[in-house]
C-alpha cells in the first residue's frame, strides 16, 4: 500500500516536472508575449497609443499578430497553469486583451476596413475563450451579445452570424445570443441581394431564424422579443395560426409600447393575407393609437385602403401621416428592421471596457 | 361598334375634365368606357413621332381591339419627384440631384404641376401637388442625407397621392439604393402600381459596372417601370443625371394616347395589355394591363 502510495506521488510529481517547458520554448513564448501584455497593460492603464500600435500594421504587423493568436491557442489549454505561464496572465488581463482586439475591430470597420476587423474578431474571441470562473464566463457572455449587436449594427451580417456562433458554442443556451443569432438569419433572408451572396436561401434563414427563436423561447420562456420574432418569422413561412398565437398575447397585454405597436402591424399583415380586412384595420388602427407618430402602421392602413379601393381614405391618412415627420422617435419597424440604435448599443460596450481598466 | 351599356370602373383613362386650379380637391374614381392607353414609341431613346391610328395594335386580354384615336397629346402633368435622401446620396450626390430636378420643373408648363416626396428610411411629403415650381425648388432645398432606404413605401406614397383628373400621372423616382427599411413588399407595391395609371419613371445614381449584377432593387423597379410603361435610367455621372431628367421629360411629352372601347373580354377583373406598331426597329412602352370593376 505505501509502495503505491509512493509510486503515485513520484508519478505525479515527474509530471508536473514534465509540463515544465523548455528554456528555449520558454524564450519564445516570453519574447513573443512579453510586448503585447505590455501593450495590454497600457491599455488598462487608458493610455491610447495601444490602440494606435496594435492597428498599425507596421508597428504591429499582422503576421505578428498571427503568431500571438496561435500561440495564445496553443496554450489555451494550460492558460491558467503557472508552471507554463511566460506572463502574468491573469484573466483580468485576458479581458483587457480582448477589450484591445474588441476597440481594434470596431475601429477599423469605421475605417471601412475589410481584412483587419477579422483579424482582432479572432484574437478578440480566442482571448474571451480562455476565460473561466463564474465572473469571468459572465463577462464573456455579456461580450458576445455586445459585439454581435455592434457588428449587426455595422452592417456586417455575415460576420454578426459567425461571431454569435463563436458565442453559442461557449454558451449554447444564452436566451439572448440566441435571440440575436435568429435575428441575423431573420435579417439576411428579408434582402434578397444578400440572400443571393450567401450559402443558404431565404427558406432556408427563416428556418434557422425560427430554430434559434424556439430555443432562445426554451431557454427563458418570458422572452416577448424572441415571441415577437417567431411569430413574424412563422407568418413569413406561412404557418399562420401559430404566429397569430405568438402574436396576439404581445399585441394585447404586453407592457411595452413598442413590441405592442410591432405584434398589431404583424397581425395586420396576417389577416390581410387571410382576406380578413376589418381585423387588419382594427389591427393598424390599434397600431396607430398606440404610437401616433410612427410610419409604418400608416402606411400599412393606407395600403390597405388603397387594395381595397378606398382610394380617398387611402389619400387622406397617408397625407396626413407623411405631413407627421420629420420624426425626433424611431419607429419601432425601423428598430426591428436595423437593431437598436448606436447611442443604445453604446453603454454595454463602454461598460464591459470600463471592467478591465486599472 | 357597340358601345357598352353598363360604365366600367376603369383604373385607366379619366374623361373627367380637368379644372387646372391648385387648389382642386382631389378626385378619385372615374366610371368609363373608354379605356386610354398611354403609349411610348421610341427609336432607341429618340421618341418617333407621327404615327396614327392604324400603325398601332392593342390586345385586351388577347382580343384584338378598335382603336378609336392615336395621337401624341401634351397632357397636362401631375410629377411626383420621389427622391432618395438617404446616407449614401450625401454631399456632391444631392446637389447634382437637386440641379437636375430644377432643370425638370424649368421644363414644365402651363398647367402642369409637380409634388415632392423624399426618403430615408423615414418617407417625407415635400410638397403635395402644385403649380408652384418654387415651392417645389425650396422644398427641394429641405432634405438632409441620412439613413437608411424605404424606397418601396417611397413609391407607394407617389402611386397613393395620385389624382384621377385629367393630367397625365408621372413618378419620377431617383434612388442609388438598395431598400432596406420598407413595410410594404414588392408584391404590394406591384399590385399597388397595378391598380394605378402612374407612369413610373426611374433615374438610378448608381449605374451596374462592366459584368456587375444588376442588384434585387434594380430588377424590380424595372419590373415595375415596364408594368406602369414608364422607363428605367441609368446616371453614369453627374452630367448624365441633368440629360437623364430631361430626356424623361421629353419621353412623356411625346407619348401617344390610344383609346379604345373593350370589346369581347369581361367587365371586371385584370385586362392584360399588348401593345404594338407595326414597323421595325421600334420600342413601344405601354402598361401591361389595368383593372377594372363592376360598378
Amino acid at each position: 500500500m505505501i509502495l503505491i502510495a509512493v509510486t503515485l506521488v513520484a508519478t505525479a510529481s515527474a509530471q508536473r516536472r514534465d509540463r515544465r517547458l523548455p528554456a528555449a520554448e520558454l524564450f519564445r513564448r516570453e519574447a513573443l508575449l512579453r510586448p503585447y501584455f505590455e501593450l495590454v497593460r497600457a491599455y488598462r492603464h487608458r493610455d491610447p497609443s495601444p490602440l494606435e500600435t496594435i492597428r498599425n500594421a507596421s508597428l504591429w504587423p499582422q503576421d505578428r499578430l498571427q503568431k500571438t493568436h496561435d500561440l495564445l491557442r496553443e496554450i489555451q489549454p494550460n492558460i491558467y497553469d503557472k508552471a507554463i505561464q511566460p506572463v502574468d496572465w491573469k484573466p483580468i488581463v485576458l479581458r483587457a486583451a480582448a477589450m484591445l482586439h474588441t476597440d481594434a475591430m470596431f475601429g477599423s470597420l469605421d475605417e471601412g476596413l475589410s481584412i483587419t476587423p477579422g483579424i482582432h474578431r479572432a484574437m478578440a474571441v480566442a482571448l474571451v475563450k480562455l476565460l473561466e470562473g463564474p465572473a469571468d464566463r459572465r463577462f464573456a457572455a455579456r461580450w458576445f451579445v455586445v459585439t454581435t449587436t455592434i457588428l449587426r449594427w455595422h452592417n456586417r451580417p455575415f460576420e454578426a452570424i459567425a461571431h454569435a456562433t463563436d458565442g453559442l458554442g461557449q454558451f449554447p443556451n444564452a436566451a439572448d445570443l440566441l435571440l440575436l443569432a435568429g435575428t441575423l438569419h431573420e435579417d439576411i433572408a428579408r434582402h434578397d441581394f444578400v440572400v443571393a451572396a450567401a450559402p443558404m436561401s431565404g427558406a432556408e434563414r427563416l428556418n434557422e431564424a425560427e430554430r434559434h427563436f424556439r430555443r432562445s423561447l426554451a431557454a427563458d420562456a418570458a422572452q416577448e422579443e424572441a415571441q415577437l420574432h417567431l411569430g413574424r418569422v412563422l407568418h413569413l413561412r406561412g404557418q399562420r395560426a401559430e404566429a397569430m398565437e405568438r402574436l396576439t398575447p404581445i399585441a394585447e397585454r404586453s407592457g411595452k409600447a413598442v413590441l405592442r405597436y410591432l405584434a398589431y402591424l404583424f397581425l395586420g399583415a396576417i389577416y390581410e393575407d387571410e382576406a380578413g380586412w376589418t381585423e387588419a384595420e382594427r389591427c393598424y388602427r390599434a397600431a396607430i393609437e398606440l404610437q401616433p407618430r410612427e410610419q409604418s402602421a400608416d402606411v400599412a392602413l393606407s395600403a390597405l385602403f388603397d387594395r381595397l379601393g378606398r382610394r380617398r381614405d387611402s389619400y387622406d391618412h397617408l397625407v396626413g401621416a407623411l405631413k407627421n415627420g420629420p420624426r425626433l422617435s424611431s419607429d419601432p419597424w425601423w428598430t426591428y428592421v436595423f437593431g437598436p440604435p448606436q447611442e443604445m448599443l453604446l453603454p454595454g460596450f463602454l461598460s464591459l471596457r470600463e471592467e478591465v481598466m486599472e | 361598334m357597340k358601345r357598352r351599356a353598363v360604365a366600367l370602373l376603369v383604373a385607366i383613362g379619366p374623361a373627367v375634365a380637368a379644372t387646372p386650379a391648385s387648389t382642386q380637391q382631389p378626385t378619385f374614381t372615374t366610371r368609363v368606357d373608354l379605356v386610354r392607353v398611354d403609349v411610348s414609341v421610341t427609336r432607341g431613346r429618340q421618341p418617333v413621332g407621327g404615327l396614327r391610328a392604324a400603325d398601332f395594335e392593342v390586345f385586351d386580354n388577347g382580343v384584338r381591339q378598335q382603336i378609336e384615336s392615336a395621337s401624341i397629346e401634351r397632357l397636362p402633368l401631375n410629377v411626383f419627384f420621389v427622391i432618395d435622401v438617404s446616407q449614401s446620396v450625401a454631399g456632391a450626390k444631392l446637389d447634382e440631384l437637386r440641379e437636375a430636378a430644377e432643370t425638370f420643373l424649368d421644363g414644365l408648363e402651363g398647367d402642369d404641376r409637380a409634388g415632392l416626396i423624399t426618403f430615408s428610411h423615414e418617407v417625407l411629403l415635400g410638397s403635395d401637388l402644385t403649380p408652384s415650381r418654387s415651392s417645389i425648388a425650396e422644398a427641394l432645398q429641405q432634405p438632409v442625407a441620412s439613413g437608411g432606404t424605404s424606397l418601396r413605401d417611397a413609391i407607394y406614397a407617389g402611386l397613393a397621392l395620385r389624382r384621377a383628373d385629367a393630367h397625365r400621372e408621372v413618378l419620377l423616382v431617383c434612388t442609388d439604393g438598395l431598400d432596406t427599411a420598407s413595410w410594404l413588399t414588392e408584391a404590394q407595391l406591384q399590385a399597388a402600381a397595378s391598380r394605378g395609371n402612374s407612369l413610373l419613371y426611374v433615374v438610378g445614381l448608381a449605374p451596374p459596372g462592366p459584368g456587375q449584377k444588376r442588384s434585387g432593387s434594380e430588377s424590380f423597379l424595372a419590373k415595375l417601370a415596364d408594368l406602369s410603361g414608364g422607363r428605367v435610367w441609368h446616371a453614369e455621372s453627374s452630367d448624365w443625371l441633368k440629360r437623364a431628367f430631361l430626356e424623361v421629360l421629353a419621353d412623356i411629352r411625346t407619348r401617344y394616347m390610344l383609346t379604345y372601347y373593350p370589346t369581347n373580354v369581361p367587365l371586371d377583373g385584370w385586362h392584360a395589355l399588348t401593345v404594338r406598331v407595326a414597323r421595325q426597329g421600334l420600342i413601344v412602352k405601354a402598361r401591361e394591363g389595368y383593372y377594372a370593376e363592376k360598378p
